[in-house]
């Protein structure tokens, strides 16, 4: 960390038409925390198409100051251009700590600024602490198992933060931050964007169910969905899903899949079998009603956001509460 | 054409892990058990499927690690793989992504790759680094989470796909040469037959020792490591398999959430 703390922490966030992935009240959260513990001011970079009027309303909102930076023929995000274009607006702000959100653009662009403005980079931040006049901050390794706490050695950092971790900063209407808009032309070269394909219309018999079984890595083969099925069966309104790698084997179709790249979901009751319970899929199910993990690994980390946890071997637990439910 | 496929051996996350104290790291003892990241896999399949669709295209598979490594690169030789650099390094424990990709760059810059493919991110480490930072460090554009690509060797370009928030697809054109992440989902990697397998143990690895490259200082370290926080309570139904299965039905029973 820079002992002198001069150096401003500036948010980067996109705006266009379609401002779904906007998403600076967590990043402004982020700030604020690094803030508590390193007193630079906390400024905002906006980068915005054609038109910049949704990108000055979003920065007004927050209080602070603000660049937006307007891209005349900018549709979207663009790898190329995002680089050429923050690199150099923030080269010249000398920026210490710099928040992007871990978001699919956030994930691609920010180890890529870190090389250009000469940082270290921290990806999927999920806590900010401080520790003897040093930020650290944490992040899941193993499948989520653990979380490691890291120090940047580096006089600049750039972080991307977990989207849904942090509280969302409190924004300032009375603030009297400045609003300053920059046009820039650039042009991708090496990357021609074509367009954005929609999902594929997702089955919609999970939004719909009060229970929901879902088989994990855990389950081993393909047979032994059989036994998922058999569960769900016992349960009323009940369907089945799967997490990433059983959707990546074809085993379930993608419509199946809870996780942030795919369905999120809020039955009554979620039965994780064979789920190790990484970060991707749990934000697709942590608000269901009540969350029951079958697991054989007692250190899943399935298990932390569960109400009962059961560490038994999925093939012979499941048809035991079977038999159980039919002696009923 | 050239092709280079990063990948990383990495630990089992889904046996036990213990922590090492003094490395503040996973323990990497005898017991533990160790694969190819699943993402690198993914990558290695895509690299193996070009050349199974193409003419005159050659893969090198490289990866950064201590002795234990070779295992993974004679399984991606047997995968189909043409050639194995092993950047080897003395010690266990935490290597940042900064120097890792250093490193990688250093040797693809000297190969003169036209394509450079890695997994999106580690099941270990999971930062998602390596892939971005080698193509800054070559000055090549750079896409991640690939679910879909197709050569367009004529025009000595790639045609991408990658996937971004809620399953829809960004559409790209990149010049080749370029660097792509890629996303599990892609293919469903092949196993080696025992006969590529064997003949893999046979070959002899390009070992290049990490010292021999200009020093690359890391910029992170890691202070701490401890388990997660709970989010919900966790209970451990305790007792024989039949007994948790009862005490499971009465739980379900009493909330109404079985009839």
């Amino acid at each position: 960390m820079n002992p002198d703390p001069v150096h401003p922490i500036i948010i980067v966030a996109e705006q266009f038409s379609d401002s779904k992935n906007f998403i600076p009240d967590e990043l402004l959260g982020a700030a604020k925390k690094i803030q508590r513990f390193y007193r630079g001011p906390v400024k905002v970079l906006i980068i915005t198409g054609d038109s910049k009027a949704a990108a000055v309303k979003s920065g007004r909102e927050t209080g602070l100051d603000v660049i937006v930076i307007r891209v005349p023929g900018l549709t979207g995000y663009n790898g190329e251009i995002y680089k050429a274009v923050f690199s150099e607006i923030l080269q010249a702000m000398h920026p210490a700590y710099i928040c992007l959100p871990h978001t699919s653009w956030g994930m691609e662009l920010a180890p890529a600024l870190a090389i250009r403005l000469n940082a270290d980079c921290i990806t999927a931040v999920v806590n900010i602490t401080e520790q003897e006049n040093r930020l650290l901050f944490s992040r899941f390794i193993c499948n989520d198992k653990i979380i490691a706490k890291i120090n940047s050695v580096a006089d600049r950092t750039v972080l991307t933060l977990q989207p849904g971790v942090f509280t969302a900063g409190k924004k300032d209407d009375t603030g009297h931050g400045s609003i300053e808009i920059q046009t820039m032309a650039a042009t991708s070269r090496h990357i021609k964007s074509m367009g954005i394909t929609a999902p594929v219309a997702q089955d919609t018999a999970l939004a719909g169910a009060r229970v929901i079984v879902a088989a994990g890595n855990g389950i081993e083969n393909q047979e032994s969905l059989a036994l998922v099925r058999h569960l769900a069966a016992c349960f009323q309104k009940a369907a089945i899903a799967g997490s990433r790698i059983i959707c990546d084997r074809g085993w379930l179709g993608y419509g199946c899949q809870v996780g942030v790249t795919g369905m999120t979901v809020t039955p009554d009751l979620y039965i994780a079998c064979g789920i190790s319970g990484a970060a991707q899929h749990v934000s697709g199910m942590n608000k269901s009603g009540y969350v029951i993990a079958i697991n054989k690994d007692p250190n899943a980390a399935i298990f932390n956001a569960t109400d009962i946890g059961i560490v038994e071997d999925l093939a012979l637990f499941i048809p035991a509460f079977i038999r159980i439910c039919q002696q009923e | 054409m050239k092709i280079m496929v990063c990948i990383k051996q990495v630990i089992d996350s889904d046996a036990e892990i213990a922590v090492d104290d003094a490395s503040v790291w996973p323990k990497t003892d005898e017991r533990a058990e160790f694969h190819i990241n699943r993402f690198d896999e993914c990558a290695l399949e895509e690299a193996v499927l070009m050349k199974d669709a193409h003419k005159d295209i050659s893969v090198d598979v490289i990866s950064v690690g201590p002795p234990r490594v070779s295992d993974a690169l004679k399984r991606a030789m047997g995968m189909g793989c043409d050639h194995a650099i092993h950047i080897l390094t003395d010690t266990e424990g935490f290597l940042s992504p900064f120097v890792t990709a250093s490193w990688i760059a250093a040797m693809a810059l000297k190969k003169k790759y036209d394509l450079i493919l890695t997994g999106m991110l580690s099941e270990d480490l999971m930062q998602g680094q390596v892939g971005p930072i080698i193509s800054e460090r070559l000055g090549l554009p750079c896409a991640v989470g690939i679910v879909h690509e197709r050569l367009m060797l004529p025009q000595k370009k790639i045609y991408t796909e990658r996937e971004i928030e809620g399953g829809a697809r960004q559409r790209l054109e990149i010049d080749l040469p370029a660097v792509l992440a890629i996303q599990t989902g892609i293919n469903q990697p092949r196993y080696p037959s025992l006969s590529n397998l064997l003949k893999a143990n046979r070959y002899k690895i390009e070992i290049i020792d990490s010292a021999s490259f200009a020093h690359a200082e890391p910029r992170q370290e890691v202070v701490a490591t401890g388990c997660p926080r709970k989010t919900r309570a966790g209970r451990l139904l305790a007792g024989s398999q039949d007994e948790k299965a009862r005490e499971l039905y009465r739980i379900l029973k009493k909330k109404a959430l079985i009839l």
